[in-house]
């Protein structure tokens, strides 16, 4: 099934008509650059209802300017938006272990957040300086505490293909949807117009969407 | 009657044997002494007291010899004492296999991950070696053996702070290809060439077990105790030891019997958003091996600087040349820490705290950047903050443990709201003290030395300290620092925009105007300053700033010229100047770039030299003319056909795998052609290629690859004419054009 989208308002229809309804769940999008045109729409989707977000990044991607356009285009101060929304950048996997493992719930006391982004948390694991096995255990323990969270709030996960020199690491990828509840694909429809982002459900059901990226604005140019 | 021997000598080479520590002294008739060290390493872990139970049982099943014992040390972040439990291995040999042990434990099926914590674990056995005994390569020392060479006791008569130190008399091979210094497998073959005592010999014959036989022969008459090569490590050590084992010859590289060449693979690598390559790598026991084009150290500061880094860090000269200084600043933090007990940490951990959106913005800067004054200006000071980051951190107590501690919140860093410990004196400062004094001394020893090649030897030296400092900085920020916090690196560069607007506040309340700053320098000017104006101007900034300031000199002319892409503005780090002193300064420019062909930087710097005789901006102007008079010569001279190929040559880095190019850039083109030609290429590694025709169709045909272009091709002139014309115009001030000046 494939359906077409042309919304006015930037949280109507997916991504966020995907995850709204759910009280909690780890929910993965997965795929090319396109998937991170989603991160300030999914923290502006919180952020306008005046609650705070985590954001856990784990490949220096945050970029605070869309999430400013997004709340001009709705409104909002964006200055309460920036206030509201608290990054942490791990750059080793093991700064990411340490991060869920242990900073991620003192985050979610202090924030009480209904949204946790981890934006692309598989890229420190690619490091080769790490034994394969080390990184494997490290982000079992990762998605283990994770599951362990889900129940109360959502947590997506924004995870780019594996990179060529991911090597044999690109199995890493297959552990985080083993525990997602939702699994969805992200990618520039090849045979569309550039200026769209095809969204494919790949779990629990077989679903497709495509919408245009000029809206909203600010799903567009998220490095 | 006592049968001991008493050696007084330089620690030459240190690494485990069975049992301890093999060490091989030179003593001061270049005599070599082979000897041995019982040692037993430890290293500790951390953790609930269940979990150091359950591993206490984990590793009494690897029945190896060595000895669990309950001990305390300092955790580094919180500076408390905490209990651990120490584990001593009896053979060093074991040491890696019990490590990897325990961390196999933590990798276990329903392990809770992260409940241990190991410590002093991943440090190599000379470090961990020159920790405990207080020892350094290249100490001198006196040492009392046994007659089986079994050390009894060393006496240190040596410091890493001393300044003037003695080295070893040295043997030194020089090994290369004959010719140019193009990487052997990226050109044709060529022969070796061997240079020892002052003689140079080219070893020739029918086959490789000839040549290898040859060399054999000339270790052993002259037992060196360095190789120094041009391309060793990637392709020579392993052609002639690849040849000496199909062909059955001895090469007996190592002196230490029985031992084979250590080899190290290649890796590529991400450093300030480039790929970095680093070759394998040869090293060699009981003998010295140093390729001089895999070492950052050897060529940015010679073998003075290498020897420096590896007293100051304590890892083995062999090894110091192949890493990072970055690694040898952090042995140094490393062996402060486990001279007070603190813990050595393995792996960094620790994430970012969670910080606002608004807050990032606000500390995730750089230092301060002004746009400069475009122009020809004269009489222009120039003042820098001498070692501004370091000492910074070292005057504010900035380091990954006093950043945002606990006690102090009221003692902020401007700006950012960061706060830094008042009670507690951080790792990074304490390491950083002596450091600063030590290059300041070599500074001073350098301008006052009389003998030139002292003069160079305390240059190569302070270059070396120099190089420590700037990675000190850097690795605040830097992943796998085992002592960097983000935080801190936010602190340091916080307190460096607020000192340089200080700077300039200061300044422009004396009078000056100023035309350019950079970070942690100003260029200012006031009608009729003299020298002892800028002093005293320095004296007052670094009285207010609390960090010093040099005043570098007065330029007799100084040029910030106009950006390629926007001529209305400038760029920050492109300018050229003279002082009055007779000294250039040269940034950005042709002849500073790494991708300059030799022939544009030499015409470029014969420019410079002309211009550098004008006295001030009149006399640059009037020495255009000639300028334009040396361009003239150098085209023509490349209109006729006659430049060398190997001036012409431009060296880039690869920014991928040669099949990974899309688009035929000429790096992707020379790329391609070597791998045709069945040479190994990854990304970071270095090419060199000379333009053939630009405009070709065929776009193999618009470059080829240094090493294997011949007679049959020609160099593109219009090309390269238009670089050169480039290198000339830099060099015009603003409103000067080609025409006017030629």
């Amino acid at each position: 099934m494939s359906a077409q989208f042309d919304f006015d308002s930037p949280f109507q229809g997916p991504p966020l008509s995907l995850i709204s309804d759910a009280k909690g769940g780890i929910f993965l999008f997965y795929g090319d650059a396109a998937l991170f045109g989603l991160a300030p729409l999914l923290a502006g989707w919180r952020l306008s209802q005046g609650e705070r977000v985590l954001f856990l990044d784990g490949d220096n991607r945050f970029n605070p300017y869309p999430l400013v356009d997004l709340a001009k285009e709705i409104g909002h101060d964006p200055n309460t938006f920036l206030s509201s929304l608290f990054v942490s950048r791990a750059f080793t996997c093991h700064q990411m272990g340490s991060l869920v493992l242990n900073q991620l719930q003192s985050g979610i006391t202090a924030h009480h957040p209904r949204l946790v982004i981890l934006c692309a948390p598989l890229e420190t694991f690619y490091d080769e300086s790490v034994p394969l096995i080390e990184a494997k255990n490290l982000l079992l323990h990762i998605v283990t505490a994770l599951s362990q969270l889900a129940p109360d709030r959502i947590f997506v996960i924004l995870s780019p293909f594996p990179k060529k020199s991911a090597g044999r690491r690109t199995f890493f990828l297959s552990h985080l949807k083993t525990t997602a509840k939702r699994i969805f694909r992200v990618e520039r429809p090849g045979d569309a117009s550039e200026a769209a982002i095809r969204i494919t459900e790949e779990k629990p059901e077989a679903r497709q969407w495509v919408f245009p990226i000029e809206a909203p604005r600010a799903a567009q140019g998220y490095r | 009657m006592s049968s001991d021997l008493k050696y007084k000598g330089w620690i030459f080479d240190l690494y485990p044997v069975y049992g301890g520590m093999r060490l091989w002294l030179i003593d001061a008739a270049g005599k070599k002494h082979r000897l041995f060290d019982a040692f037993a390493p430890s290293f500790y872990i951390g953790g609930p007291a269940a979990r150091l139970r359950a591993s206490c049982t984990f590793i009494g099943k690897l029945k190896l010899p060595l000895r669990i014992d309950k001990s305390e040390g300092i955790e580094f972040y919180s500076g408390k004492n905490i209990p651990v439990l120490r584990v001593t291995v009896f053979n060093p040999l074991h040491f890696a296999k019990v490590v990897q042990w325990v961390i196999s434990l933590e990798n276990k099926k329903g392990h809770q991950g992260g409940a241990l914590a190991l410590y002093n674990c991943d440090l190599s056995l000379p470090q961990l070696y020159c920790f405990t005994k207080r020892l350094f390569p290249l100490a001198f020392c006196e040492i009392e053996a046994e007659s089986n060479g079994a050390i009894k006791a060393i006496a240190i008569q040596d410091s890493i702070w001393d300044t003037d130190y003695s080295i070893p008399p040295l043997s030194i091979l020089k090994l290369r290809m004959e010719g140019e210094h193009i990487r052997p497998d990226h050109c044709g073959p060529r022969p070796l060439e061997v240079e020892i005592e002052g003689q140079c010999r080219t070893l020739e014959g029918s086959d490789d077990a000839a040549i290898v036989d040859q060399f054999n022969r000339i270790l052993e008459q002259y037992d060196p105790d360095l190789i120094l090569s041009e391309w060793g490590d990637p392709c020579i050590l392993p052609q002639l030891m690849q040849s000496a084992q199909h062909m059955g010859r001895p090469l007996a590289l190592n002196r230490e019997p029985n031992k084979k060449v250590q080899a190290k693979k290649e890796r590529s690598y991400f450093s300030y958003g480039a790929v970095v390559h680093r070759s394998a790598a040869r090293l060699l026991f009981g003998r010295w091996h140093i390729d001089r084009f895999n070492s950052f150290l050897v060529g940015q500061t010679a073998l003075e600087g290498l020897f420096e880094f590896a007293r100051l860090s304590r890892i083995p000269v062999q090894q110091m040349a192949r890493t990072s200084t970055g690694t040898g600043i952090t042995s140094m933090q490393m062996d402060l820490a486990f001279q007070d007990g603190i813990l050595i940490p393995w792996r960094k951990r620790e994430a970012e705290g969670f910080k606002s959106a608004s807050q990032l913005l606000l500390t995730d800067k750089g230092g301060l950047t002004y746009a400069p004054i475009l122009g020809l200006h004269e009489a222009i000071g120039e003042l820098d903050f001498a070692s501004m980051y370091p000492s910074l951190m070292a005057k504010y107590n900035i380091s990954p443990e006093t950043i945002n501690c606990t006690c102090c919140p009221e003692n902020r860093v401007p700006e950012i709201g960061h706060h830094l410990c008042k009670k507690r004196r951080g790792l990074v400062p304490r390491f950083l003290e002596p450091f600063l004094e030590k290059r300041a001394r070599y500074k001073h020893l350098k301008k006052t030395a009389s003998d030139p090649a002292q003069r160079r030897i305390y240059d190569e030296r302070q270059s070396a300290l120099k190089w420590g400092l700037v990675t000190t900085f850097g690795y605040q920020g830097y992943k796998n620092a085992r002592f960097g916090k983000i935080e801190a690196h936010e602190a340091i560069t916080a307190y460096a925009r607020e000192k340089l607007l200080q700077a300039k506040e200061i300044a422009e309340d004396a009078g000056f105007e100023m035309l350019h700053a950079i970070v942690d320098s100003l260029w200012l000017k006031q009608v009729g300053a003299t020298e002892a104006d800028y002093e005293a101007l320095c004296e007052r900034i670094s009285r207010d700033c609390e960090i010093p300031i040099a005043f570098e000199g007065i330029y007799s002319w100084l040029l910030f010229p106009p950006s390629k892409t926007n001529p209305k503005i400038g760029v920050p780090n492109r300018y050229l100047g003279c002082f009055q002193s007779g000294k250039t300064k040269l940034r950005g420019i042709e002849v500073r770039r790494g991708d300059t062909a030799y022939f544009i930087k030499k015409v470029q710097q014969n420019m410079i030299d002309i211009l550098s005789k004008a006295s001030d901006a009149q006399g640059y102007r009037a020495a255009l003319p000639e300028v334009g008079t040396c361009f003239e010569k150098y085209r023509d001279q490349l209109r006729s056909g006659q430049v060398p190929f190997f001036e012409l040559a431009i060296a880039k880095s690869l920014s991928k795998a040669p099949e990974d190019y899309q688009k035929a850039s000429l790096s992707a083109i020379v790329a391609k052609e070597l791998a045709g030609r069945g040479v190994h290429l990854v990304p970071g590694q270095a090419i060199a290629y000379v333009i053939t025709d630009m405009k070709a169709k065929l776009p193999s045909d618009r470059a080829r690859a240094i090493g294997f272009i011949d007679g049959a091709w020609a160099y593109d002139v219009e090309k390269y004419e238009s670089l050169l014309r480039e290198a000339m115009e830099v060099l015009m001030p603003k409103g000067i054009h080609l025409h006017q000046s030629i």
